[in-house]
């Protein structure tokens, strides 16, 4: 996973009055601090569900705050709370058995070169209507930038399932973004 | 296929992608709300549970002994005022309190004596001689009675009842020390 440029004294800090104090201000702090980016990738996670995301962003602070006295700080709090946000979101996935926002066939067809405008939002409708396991990897691996290894043990699925799920990812995305251009590989 | 197979638009349009969201203000008052409900959050009476660092154990060690020394040291220092009050109040005070003083005394005194009187009696109940501490009571009692007599004498020399004590203690004392011999003790107080 990329490093985050946070401070992880002032989240201690701020962590350790919610916990002894419950000190309000501290927990705003620290939720403007992490919900932003937390809220992004549950948004992903879940297909661009906003009512989703918002109850998974609520159920994490519930879950981390509640936990918090067990967390032992070998990790920044940015990551131990993100891997209670994807703990939650595959909850809700599974719970409410979710089908894609778009429709594979609606993917698999032909579609017109995006003005450039329209990149961004194209992508993260295309992302957005690929099947739960196939997108969670591609987030995660290609946006959050996770290793397989590190996707195998949040999602609890194995590293060749994981770069399996990425290849038909890719694969759905270019089919529905019509970008198959053979161009140098970046990395 | 492998993870390197991203050509460079494609992670260059992944890399565009956001990375933050803010999902406004409602979410941020219903997540504390619900922590609130929980009572986690918002309570400036909740009691911050204590760390017992090794830090923290010597701190409160040492604040424990010093406590332990201070009130030891006022303890003692109040006592030994008291005692100098009191003697300061026989010397200096006039004669309604030091009157007073020596019937608070004379009570002390008389209630010493049955207490001592008490202990006396369930020596012998249990079957146990009075022994050496009731021995050396009643000794330092009479010894007082004497004094406060000699004393009674000084202050009024024709009051005739502190004059038959007096007698009748002097001829007590010479026909113990007759009959003991060298084995009478001398109490010092």
């Amino acid at each position: 996973m990329r490093p985050t440029p946070i401070a992880p004294t002032d989240d201690r800090m701020l962590a350790e009055a919610v916990l002894r104090r419950g000190e309000e201000s501290a927990f705003r702090e620290l939720y403007r601090r992490h919900t932003p980016a937390l809220y992004q990738l549950a948004l992903r996670m879940l297909g661009g569900s906003e009512a989703d995301a918002q109850d998974v962003i609520q159920e994490t602070w519930i879950r981390a705050t509640t936990r918090l006295g067990g967390f032992r700080w070998e990790s920044s709090f940015r990551t131990w709370l993100i891997g209670i946000g994807l703990n939650r979101a595959r909850e809700l996935l599974r719970r409410r058995g979710r089908r894609p926002m778009v429709e594979l066939d609606e993917l698999n067809a032909p579609h017109a070169a995006p003005s450039r405008d329209g990149d961004r939002v194209d992508l993260e409708r295309a992302i957005a209507g690929l099947p739960d396991g196939s997108r969670a990897v591609l987030v995660l691996h290609d946006i959050e930038g996770f290793t397989h290894e590190e996707i195998g043990r949040r999602l609890g699925i194995a590293t060749g399932t994981s770069k399996s799920q990425l290849f038909q990812a890719r694969r759905a995305l270019r089919t529905r973004l019509g970008s198959k251009e053979e161009t140098p590989h970046a990395r | 296929m492998h993870d390197d197979d991203l050509t460079r638009e494609e992670r260059a349009a992944l890399d565009a992608l956001p990375r933050e969201r803010d999902p406004g203000p409602l979410l941020e008052e219903r997540t504390v709300r619900a922590l609130r409900a929980r009572g986690l959050l918002g309570r400036g009476e909740r009691i911050a549970r204590p760390v017992f660092t090794p830090a923290w154990a010597s701190a409160a060690a040492a604040a424990a002994i010093a406590l332990f020394i201070s009130g030891f040291t006022v303890g003692h220092w109040i006592q030994s005022r008291h005692t100098e009050q009191l003697l300061v109040s026989m010397h200096e005070r006039d004669a309604a309190h030091t009157a007073a003083l020596v019937q608070r005394t004379g009570s002390a005194y008389v209630a010493a004596l049955a207490a001592l009187a008490d202990a006396a009696d369930s020596s012998r109940v249990g079957g146990r001689t009075a022994g050496r501490d009731l021995t050396q009571g009643r000794e330092v009692a009479v010894s007082i009675l004497h004094a406060a007599a000699n004393q009674l004498i000084r202050i009024a020399p024709e009051e005739p009842l502190a004059a038959r004590i007096l007698q009748g203690l002097d001829r007590a004392a010479a026909r113990d020390s007759t009959l003991a011999g060298s084995d009478q003790q001398v109490i010092w107080f």
